[in-house]
């Protein structure tokens, strides 16, 4: 029976299957396997690696804040952030349910309920957990355990330690889906230190305010990345590579800033805040005159960085502002305080600068050819201009003046009679190139840059302006014009970063010194010095005097908008020393409480105290003329076991006075201790047999007393007094002790050296 | 010269258009002519006559039984089913690491390719075994199990069988449909090559459509609607080679495309179904996951893939990677490159079948030849087709390839007799 083999028709019809198949359906896939995997395979590439990957991001150390001497006032540490992964928490706590048994004792599957209510058991174990060992309540931490996502955060900035404790609990206790990965954590060495200068950052670590913002980009550094290839359900392959990008620290920033003369500046700054009443606080700047460095700069009322978002409790008078407030009033109340605190006055807000900017009006009128050294003025009180009578600050004027004088006497009318020649477009231009139109380009955020006359300007608002009235500018500007006007005229532009370093401490960038212009020729630089340096020494500035140092300087009260409130600033911008111009130094009273409101009797006072701490530490030698030659101090010399005789001459060749008490040969004890340096109008005590009392004596207070008298009360209580404050051929009946360190009530050693500032009391407005 | 020699292959196309328009036009003169045909070249081929002989030398028992295995087989078939098994298993190691890996019953990475590899073997000798047996015995044998099947398909559905993802499919751990697949085969081919004239009647298909229709109502009931388009697409094929008139397609397919449209126009699942299928990302999330992640995993590959083992798509991405989207594995992991080498070997394999068929020493294993190699070809296509997104998603596995015992015992049967079809090819045939 065998068949016939296939015939024509057959074979012809498997071809034609052959055709179909092996022709026409292979080459159909192998077509869309070229274009899947060929022609569009970048694409699904891209849908794989979204698919595949989890993307982790290595937060970077973010750079250190150096100040100029290297000392480290930012640091940065590493930290834990804890998140949680709902997810897996969801599916574990899924299968923590309880095995079930039915009637018969065989297991049975879990109802639906009873899975729901093992997973809430398991998430708020959970959150119980995470409520101890973290600043989050328990109701918080679970509602963030359930949201339907496969990341959810829990904390920043969590210390390992605690860290670490947390997540072994967890592991303890059987529960999985809580992390930790590494974050960074800002430290600020100082806390309430130069807070508006370095400023803070948020807590995913950008600067918000400060050098913290002006240098985020570089602080920062560049994030690392970790791609890791997942499954499905989002946990790591059993094998593959992972990509790996270190991440890389931010650099360093080497502040002008020295942290001494921060130091000191603040410290007098928060002394005259709390001495003044300030009501809308008080601000200082210290500036390098030929570099434009900023070497200090504060704003008080201040805040700690470590804890930006708190009020610092000193501030009872900014607190008391909260008082009876409650909910969202007490939260608005509460942010506008810390938005007061976290301003810095000195280049965020613009006053009228008042007559600290008459250096202006005369160093532009003396460089124009307006006036001339030899002019001569008169002030009969007042000057009528477009109709009105524009009063000098002092009832029946200067009567007639040189053009220094002027300036030492700050006199308005001579000031309106300058700008009168000046005129207009010449005190524009000026003021242009002084560079109080613009910003002074300083390296900080929110620089404001000050209001000046439109086009209108007229005679009285050019009269107005001539002592610094109707116009605004920031302190910075102001303080740049006078730096302008003593270095030999230069506008230089202020900063704060002098060098930027990698994380290793390398120099990577210096910021030099930018020269924006000359301003005024180094002549009439050279004759405004000598006339600033007179104000100190024989005008309205003698309060900024400081013994065996050259101060120049220009005091300023101005009265605030609207006027007729009777709120003032004053201020007092001082340069030392003036016979080398290196340091200006700016202090801003805004609005003082006491009897006293005139730059001159409360502003002064602040600058000469900073520059008798700053000039020595910044290394400017004293100098004592022969006039001073009592302000100058002498060490006193170890004497114990000396002979009675020896001692007496060894004092005598110092200058110094002393007494003797006891009637032994040999001195068995001394006041001062050895080593100390008194001031030559003291008297030292020489005790022969007896010794001096150790118990520690109360500072009384020499408040309102003469020089002779305070040092009498002093020597009373067997302390020193360092005299400080104005010059000796400028004390008088009025001269009066208004500043003393320590304070009374102090206890203090005997034998201890009482500072003393005296001043006159000036009363004016100036 | 040009000119001529163009001339002279449009004489030979002139030639076979006149031909088949002769086929076309009479079925009886068209079978004439073909016998005709066999008949001369028998005549004009001396080594035939040996055949026979050989028949009558005395046997022994197994000479009785695998009388076959002396003569020369299809080598070139026989190879390529080795590489590809070969390829087939080193898929499936990779493609069913994650499975194992994940897996809760602690089946660990190794157990699915030890699982295949075991009825590898076991098909292997079943396909050395079946290679010597005489086929002609299936004129016979085929009918037993057709019968054996239906019982099986109807066993499979009474609390014997077992169910997976809510089909019944399984009895005793193989799916009788695989059985089922190889019984249309051998009796189709079996009926056609004995009563050649009957199919070219519409009442003669109809014994064929009962047949078939059986089967299907019975895998319905599982359900298993993949493996009925196979058995159709398989009896469909060896009634077309075996003669059935071709304009009965026409109809068929204008009903189908009617019916197609009006389910699209009528049924928004249809609609739905459509443009998953259109476009998988639409539903990336939801119906269009199997495609979208094969999709990727496919074109992630890239020209070069991303290395054998390194597959990502396989870590539960990719709905059981070692099953119907091996082929998705293997492309993201051997790229475009390795996937064409592999295609190019299927369709070796395919053209190999077809040309078993067309040199088969007669029409039954001439049919059973086209059934065997069409069962693989549509599979494959159509495995591929989905992987690729050519066709919606349907469960269809890769044969020779994806994870499954009865399947790949199943599939070397079928070469097994393959082989043994291509032993009996006339020596002036052989290649």
């Amino acid at each position: 029976m065998a068949q016939k083999r296939p015939n024509r028709q057959m074979r012809f019809r498997v071809r034609i299957l052959i055709l179909l198949i092996v022709v026409v359906g292979f080459v159909l896939v192998i077509g869309k396997l070229f274009y899947l995997q060929v022609i569009n395979s970048a694409f699904y590439q891209g849908k794989a690696n979204q698919n595949q990957t989890k993307d982790l991001i290595i937060t970077p150390q973010r750079g250190t804040i150096y100040d100029r001497n290297m000392t480290e006032l930012v640091t940065s540490a590493t930290t834990q952030e804890i998140s949680v992964d709902p997810s897996v928490i969801r599916e574990n706590g899924a299968k923590s349910v309880e095995k079930k048994y039915d009637a018969s004792g065989k297991p049975r599957d879990a109802t639906d309920e009873e899975v729901a209510e093992a997973l809430l058991q398991y998430q708020t174990k959970i959150a119980e957990i995470l409520a101890k060992y973290l600043d989050v309540d328990e109701e918080t931490a679970l509602e963030r355990i359930q949201k339907d996502v496969s990341y959810a955060r829990i904390q920043r900035q969590v210390d390992a330690d605690t860290a670490k404790k947390l997540l072994e609990e967890i592991s303890d206790a059987g529960l999985s889906g809580v992390n930790s990965t590494e974050d960074s954590k800002r430290y600020y060495s100082n806390g309430q230190f130069a807070s508006q200068l370095i400023g803070f950052t948020n807590s995913d670590g950008d600067g918000l305010y400060g050098v913290e913002l002006q240098y985020n980009d570089v602080l920062q550094g560049v994030a690392g990345r970790v791609v890791k290839a997942t499954n499905a359900k989002g946990a790591d392959l059993p094998y593959d590579n992972v990509e790996y990008s270190a991440p890389q620290d931010g650099d360093g920033v080497v502040l002008s800033l020295d942290e001494g003369v921060q130091h000191y500046l603040e410290k007098h700054l928060e002394e005259a805040y709390w001495d003044n009443d300030a009501e809308e606080g008080v601000c200082g700047l210290v500036m390098d005159v030929k570099t434009g460095e900023i070497l200090a700069m504060s704003t008080k009322p201040d805040y700690d960085l470590n804890s930006p978002r708190v009020i610092p409790e000193e501030y009872a008078s900014l607190l008391s502002e909260l008082d009876g407030l409650e909910g969202e009033e007490y939260d608005k109340k509460y942010s506008e305080i810390l938005l007061k605190l976290w301003r810095n006055k000195t280049i965020n807000d613009t006053y009228e600068p008042g007559s600290t900017f008459k250096v202006f009006t005369v160093s532009s009128a003396l460089e124009s050819g307006a006036v001339s050294t030899s002019d001569s003025f008169s002030c009969p009180g007042y000057k009528v201009v477009d109709t009105w009578q524009i009063k000098c600050w002092k009832s029946g004027g200067h009567g007639a003046e040189t053009l220094g004088e002027t300036l030492q006497n700050s006199c308005n009318v001579a000031m309106m009679d300058i700008s009168a020649s000046l005129g207009t477009d010449l005190f524009r231009k000026y003021f242009e190139a002084f560079g109080m139109t613009e910003s002074t380009g300083i390296d900080l955020p929110g620089e404001a840059t000050g209001i000046f006359f439109g086009d209108t300007m007229g005679a009285t608002d050019l009269a107005t302006a001539s002592f610094g009235q109707n116009f605004q500018v920031t302190p910075l500007q102001e303080l740049c014009m006078v730096t302008a006007v003593v270095n030999g005229g230069k506008l230089i532009t202020p900063h704060v970063v002098r060098e930027i370093v990698d994380s290793s401490g390398n120099v990577k960038q210096t910021i030099d010194t930018e020269v924006k212009r000359q301003v005024i020729s180094e002549e009439t630089s050279a004759q405004l010095s000598q006339y600033l340096e007179e104000v100190v020494s024989e005008g309205t500035g003698q309060n900024a005097y400081v013994a065996g140092y050259r101060i120049g300087g220009k005091t300023a009260t101005s009265e605030k908008q609207p006027r007729g409130t009777d709120k003032r600033i004053a201020s007092f911008i001082g340069v030392a020393p003036m016979d080398d111009p290196q340091y200006a130094v700016l202090v801003m009273i805004d609005e003082p409480q006491g009897t006293l409101r005139g730059g001159g009797a409360i502003a002064a006072p602040v600058v000469a105290r900073i520059f008798e701490d700053i000039l020595p530490y910044l290394g400017v030698e004293a100098v004592y003329t022969e006039d001073e030659s009592a302000r100058e101090e002498v060490s006193v010399p170890s004497m114990v076991g000396m002979s009675r005789e020896e001692a007496e001459q060894a004092l005598t060749e110092l200058g110094l006075d002393y007494t003797v008490v006891g009637d032994e040969d040999s001195v068995s004890d001394q006041a001062p201790e050895a080593g100390i340096a008194i001031q030559t109008a003291n008297t030292v005590v020489l005790y022969c047999g007896t010794n001096r009392s150790g118990d520690e004596v109360e500072v009384p207070s020499v408040a309102g007393m003469g020089v002779e008298e305070a040092r009498v009360q002093l020597a009373d209580y067997g302390l020193f007094m360092k005299q400080n404050g104005v010059a000796d051929n400028r004390i008088s009946v009025g001269t009066i002790a208004m500043y003393q360190n320590p304070a009374a009530g102090t206890k203090v050693e005997p034998g201890t050296v009482v500072t003393v500032a005296f001043g006159n009391n000036v009363t004016s407005e100036e | 010269m040009p000119t001529q020699s163009a001339r002279k292959p449009r004489k030979t196309t002139a030639r076979r258009a006149g031909t088949a328009q002769r086929q076309r036009t009479g079925t009886k003169a068209a079978s004439r002519t073909a016998s005709t045909a066999v008949r001369r070249r028998s005549a004009a081929a001396p080594q035939t006559a040996r055949r026979p002989a050989q028949r009558k030398q005395p046997s022994t028992w197994s000479y009785g039984l695998l009388s076959d295995y002396k003569r020369k087989w299809d080598t070139p078939l026989f190879m390529v089913t080795l590489m590809l098994l070969g390829c087939g298993l080193i898929a499936l190691m990779s493609a069913s690491y994650p499975t194992g890996y994940y897996s809760t019953d602690g089946k660990g990475p190794m157990f699915y390719i030890l699982h295949q590899g075991g009825f590898a073997l076991l098909g292997v000798l079943l396909m050395l075994f079946l290679s010597a047996f005489d086929y002609h015995r299936y004129h016979v044998l085929g009918k037993g199990l057709y019968l054996a099947s239906v019982i099986a398909l109807i066993l499979v559905l009474t609390p014997l069988g077992s169910s997976l993802n809510g089909s019944q499919r399984w009895l005793f751990g193989f799916q009788p449909s695989e059985f089922a697949k190889l019984a249309v085969i051998l009796t189709f081919s079996s009926f056609v090559s004995l009563n050649p004239r009957r199919i070219q009647k519409i009442r003669g298909l109809v014994p064929y459509g009962l047949a078939l229709c059986l089967l299907i109502l019975l895998l319905a009931m599982e359900p298993h609607m993949s493996a009925s388009l196979i058995l159709v697409v398989i009896g469909v094929s060896i009634l077309f080679v075996g003669g059935m008139q071709i304009w009965y397609f026409i109809p068929v397919g204008v009903l189908g495309f009617v019916g197609g449209v009006g389910a699209y126009l009528t049924m928004p699942h249809v609609q739905k179904r459509l443009q998953v299928f259109l476009d998988p990302f639409s539903a990336s999330q939801g119906d269009g996951w199997q495609a979208s992640q094969s999709l990727i995993a496919i074109g992630s590959g890239g020209l070069f893939g991303l290395g054998l083992g390194d597959s990502r798509q396989k870590f539960m991405y990719l709905p059981e990677p070692m099953n119907d989207f091996i082929f998705s594995v293997v492309c993201e992991e051997l790229g475009f490159i390795g996937a064409t080498l592999i295609l190019i070997m299927f369709a070796y394999f395919i053209y190999r079948g077809y040309s078993i068929a067309f040199r088969a020493e007669d029409r039954f294993g001439c049919l059973m030849a086209v059934g065997i190699t069409t069962h693989f070809a549509f599979q494959i296509l159509l495995n591929l087709m989905v992987v690729s997104g050519l066709f919606p998603v349907t469960g269809v596995s890769l044969p020779l390839f994806s994870y499954g015992g009865t399947a790949l015992v199943m599939q070397l049967i079928e070469i097994g007799i393959l082989l043994n079809i291509s032993r009996h090819i006339p020596p002036s045939r052989k290649e």
